[in-house]
């Protein structure tokens, strides 16, 4: 065990690495320049001359080895610079924005598995019944439509039947619990739909074969009522596969966050990314996306070690 | 059986789960439950008031407030700039007019879809920046916000020109304070206004006092004396009084190694605005409240400001619908595009909701073209673009018919040619079903043609110049302008023999090609101007040094035009005169052709939101110290 745990944490440095080069890379390599963007870009009224003032005064003017090597110096000394335009500590950013993202995240991941297991389980007890039928289409549909069209759905429904929508004002889930509530539970439905439908599908599937493992039908030939059998036999087996994709299922919603957040006002590291790219807020992308690659590189790693530790084959091989 | 009834119990379990959930998302059953109050239609006599106004100085409303059931595109007045000489009296403010109508208390919400660049409006590029701050400083002069086109005082409660019309000597409130206690004084203002002129930093907007500010002196605590390059410049007060022309305070920024980052932290802001800064989520929102020692007696109304940012059109929206939000004060124009802004104006109208203020035309969309090289080094070739193209088409495909036809100097004001005078224009023409010259707006009237006239000129002068089979050309641009070339490589095509390859990007890109004049043949862009004077559309755009002038096209007599109206203090001679340059830009051989006039802001103003009047151009009028609620 502890070679294979090696093993994955020699990967995890280098490919953390590849990840800072990249969230560097490619905001220089995409078009665009921060200090057009603070001028206003399309909107502003700017001469060569006010350019390269703010060039200068971000520092976008030096040679890119330099650039790269003061942002990797700086992030070894625990400094993630100053963001070009919010004008504060990216750290302070990221502490504001994190907690929020992550609680919607986490949210969205607990009501899909709420919903999902128990769906998947009961579609494949219940195959081709009309319980199995509807469940079908309910995660058929969940799976092919977009996250951010399920947002505006949502959005849509509450408006116009109901006349109301989540709060504007967003409400630290500590000081105002109910009214956090109100503002994150409809988001994490929206984005937590596809995980619900993925991990239903997924269970239905594996549940179907297991409940035609040898070891089921050995269990109900000794005279296990059918609910131990599914409870204690098939469904313990058939999650592990479910249990494997949560990390993955976890960075996807940080991704599908991007868009729900704004969808929903939602002040977490989606919007703050969309806005960072928008105005080539480079030190904020490239911290954002770190700490993105950080969360699911270490998301994953865990789900490695625990799926080790489940399944020995997986370690020995 | 029993294994039956564990299913039931899982299925009954995720139902009370999920419905759990969503009694508790859905929040109190008060919450869920309320709908809009109805208010009173506003009456006729303010929808008059408020078009009236748009075009008639002297019609300006001095009173009602300005509710509308149905709003026209905002039009474009002339700014009215007091007489020199006339001194405003203290006992007759500015604000004196709607005082007495107003009611106190309340908070407004205000929905705001882009955030600031800059908290310090002299760093600040565009209207985001005083859209967010505006309300926590004072300028020297603004515009009247009952019409949004005379210049009043703001921290000046008069002014005087000198006879030799090189200065003017402003007096400021006596009983005006700063934030942290201090009173405002003349200091400040010597010291805010040559702030707003420094060189070797970045000043976007409060630069266009360079070419008319020679310096200032405090006379006395309370006296100012500005000194002008030249005498009366004409557009010199008008620029004054745009949003970021902010007076700050000397003794919290001389000196200071951080003076130009200490006030982009809003919490640093020590200023002497209707309203005190209270908290900022970064990239979020702020909140203001009213500042209790506000120099202008009985204002503001409400007690408190609150913005929120919200970037996505839906929820925009919805936080209208829902009464979530009072106003879009800067404009929603940012959120919502314009075929969402219609169904939505209809909509939130038809229910007698408030008014959906559609955008004006006072920015400029327009392309440049490459005039140092080949093809269109040659004059011939630009005015055969400036001939061919049709101006009516891309007004309506790319802006729905919210948008005028684009000629030089801004539509609807006294600088302008009437639509009657355009319609006769080589390039502007289009003919009826009958066959007679339409003299009119045409933008919208369904059976009219472009002349083939101007068709037959433009082949004419390809041909002459040596390009009767066209040519290739690029025409770079970014994403929101993307049908402006889609249109034009048809009709090029079609009338020139002109081949457009189009290349798309994002704005930086485009932006850094037009300042570099890294572009092959055309490139597209848009102006917002800050005033509604002929100056800031010569400086930032048709003379050289512009802003969207890098390629350094100029025309002598365009300049000579320039130097004689700059200072001309008879408006009558100064409109002969922008006549004369309006010939010399219908010439067609500029560095870029104006395809149309078009507006950004959209503003949502609810029935109990009182005493709005949509300003006309995008860099002013963002104050909200006037505005109060009707519960």
């Amino acid at each position: 065990m502890t070679g294979y745990i090696l093993q994955r944490l020699a990967l995890f440095i280098p490919t953390l690495i590849l990840a800072s080069f990249l969230a560097f890379a490619i905001m220089r390599i995409l078009p665009g320049d921060p200090a057009i963007a603070m001028l206003g870009g399309a909107e502003g009224s700017f001469t060569q001359e006010d350019l390269d003032v703010v060039r200068e005064k971000l520092g976008t003017n030096r040679p890119l080895h330099i650039q790269y090597g003061t942002w990797i110096r700086d992030l070894f000394q625990g400094n993630l610079s100053e963001s070009y335009f919010f004008r504060v500590p990216v750290s302070q950013l990221m502490t504001d924005r994190f907690p929020v993202s992550t609680q919607l995240a986490v949210m969205a991941l607990l009501l899909s598995y709420v919903v999902a297991v128990p769906l998947g389980v009961l579609s494949a007890v219940k195959q081709d019944s009309w319980f199995d039928h509807a469940a079908k289409i309910f995660t058929i549909a969940g799976v092919a439509l977009p996250t951010f069209w399920v947002g505006i759905l949502i959005l849509f429904v509450l408006g116009n039947y109901f006349n109301w929508v989540p709060p504007l004002d967003y409400a630290n889930f500590w000081e105002n619990p109910l009214i956090n509530l109100q503002q994150m539970i409809f988001p994490a439905v929206a984005l937590g739909y596809f995980n619900t439908a993925f991990a239903a599908r997924l269970t239905r599937s594996t549940m179907l074969e297991v409940m035609h493992e040898d070891y089921i039908r050995t269990a109900r030939s000794k005279g296990l009522k059918e609910a131990v059998v599914i409870g204690r036999h098939a469904v313990k087996n058939a999650f592990l596969p479910v249990v494997t994709i949560v990390g993955f299922q976890l960075g996807r919603l940080f991704g599908g966050a991007v868009v729900i957040e704004a969808i929903f006002v939602v002040p977490g590291v989606g919007t703050l990314l969309v806005d960072s790219v928008l105005i080539r807020d480079y030190p904020v992308v490239q911290a954002v996306i770190l700490m993105i690659a950080l969360i699911v590189l270490g998301l994953n790693l865990v789900v490695d070690l625990l799926y080790g530790w489940l399944n020995p084959r997986i370690r020995y091989a | 059986m029993k294994a039956l009834k564990i299913r039931a119990s899982i299925l009954v379990s995720v139902c009370v789960i999920l419905a759990a959930v969503a009694a508790v998302a859905c929040g109190s059953a008060e919450q869920a439950t309320t709908a809009p109050t109805a208010t009173p239609a506003p009456t006729a006599a303010a929808t008059a008031a408020s078009t009236a106004g748009a075009t008639d100085a002297a019609a300006a409303p001095t009173s009602a407030p300005v509710v509308a059931p149905t709003a026209p595109p905002i039009a474009v007045g002339t700014v009215v700039v007091p007489t020199r000489g006339v001194v405003r009296s203290t006992a007759q403010k500015p604000w004196d007019s709607y005082l007495s109508q107003a009611k106190y208390g309340g908070l407004l919400r205000n929905a705001e879809p882009v955030l600031p660049d800059h908290w310090d409006l002299h760093q600040s590029c565009c209207n985001p920046g005083p859209g967010a701050a505006r309300d926590l400083y004072n300028n020297l002069v603004m515009y009247d916000p009952t019409d949004q086109k005379t210049i009043v005082g703001d921290l000046a409660n008069s002014w005087e020109w000198a006879a030799d019309g090189r200065s003017v000597t402003f007096t400021i409130w006596d009983n005006a304070v700063w934030s942290d206690g201090q009173p405002v004084t003349a200091d400040d203002v010597v010291f805010s206004l040559n702030r707003m002129v420094a060189e070797g930093v970045s000043r976007p907007r409060v630069k266009n006092l360079r070419p008319y500010y020679a310096g200032s002196q405090a006379i006395d605590p309370t006296t100012i004396k500005v000194n002008t390059l030249f005498p009366n410049p004409a557009a010199f007060l008008p620029f004054l009084a745009i949003d970021f022309m902010s007076i700050v305070p000397k003794h919290v920024l001389e000196g200071r190694e951080d003076a130009e980052e200490i006030f982009d932290n809003p919490e640093n802001i020590v200023a002497s605005g209707a309203y005190l800064f209270v908290s900022h989520d970064v990239g979020q929102g702020w909140e203001f409240e009213k500042n209790p020692n506000y120099f202008k007696e009985g204002l503001p109304f409400v007690d408190g400001k609150q913005t929120i940012v919200i970037k996505d059109k839906d929820r925009f929206i919805t936080a209208f619908m829902t009464d979530q939000m009072d106003i879009s004060h800067r404009g929603a124009g940012g959120a919502i595009p314009l075929i969402d802004m219609v169904s939505f104006k209809n909509d939130w109208e038809a229910d007698g909701r408030g008014v959906v203020y559609p955008p004006g035309a006072t920015i400029q969309g327009l392309f440049n073209m490459n005039w140092t090289a080949p093809p269109f080094e040659d004059p011939r070739v630009r005015r055969a673009v400036f001939l061919a193209l049709d101006r009516k088409e891309l007004a309506e495909v790319h802006q729905l018919g919210f948008a005028k036809l684009g000629q030089p100097f801004f539509p609807g004001s006294d600088w302008a040619s009437s639509d009657e005078e355009v319609a006769t224009w080589p390039g502007f023409r289009y003919l009826d079903e009958s066959g007679e010259l339409y003299l009119g707006d045409p933008i919208g009237v369904d059976g009219l043609t472009k002349h083939p006239d101007d068709i037959a000129e433009a082949q004419r002068l390809m041909a002459e110049a040596g390009y009767p089979d066209g040519f290739k050309a690029a025409y770079h641009t970014y994403s929101v302008n993307k049908n402006i070339p889609v249109i034009m490589k048809q009709r090029m095509q079609e009338t020139l023999n002109i081949e457009i390859d189009i290349n798309i990007t994002d704005v930086a890109s485009v932006i850094a090609a037009e300042q570099a004049v890294d572009f092959s043949h055309f490139l597209s862009v848009h102006n917002g101007p800050n005033i509604v004077d002929p100056d800031d559309l010569l400086l930032g755009v048709y003379l050289t040094g512009a802003p969207r002038n890098p390629i350094d096209y100029e025309d002598p007599e365009l300049r000579a035009i320039f130097e004689q109206q700059k200072g001309e203090s008879d408006q009558e001679k100064r409109k002969a005169l922008i006549r004369e340059a309006e010939a010399i830009i219908l010439k067609g051989e500029h560095h870029m052709i104006q395809y149309y006039w078009y507006g950004d802001p959209i503003w949502i103003v609810p029935n109990r939101v009182k005493n709005y009047v949509p300003r006309q151009t995008v860099q002013y009028g963002m104050g909200t110290e006037h505005i109060w609620l009707d519960p």
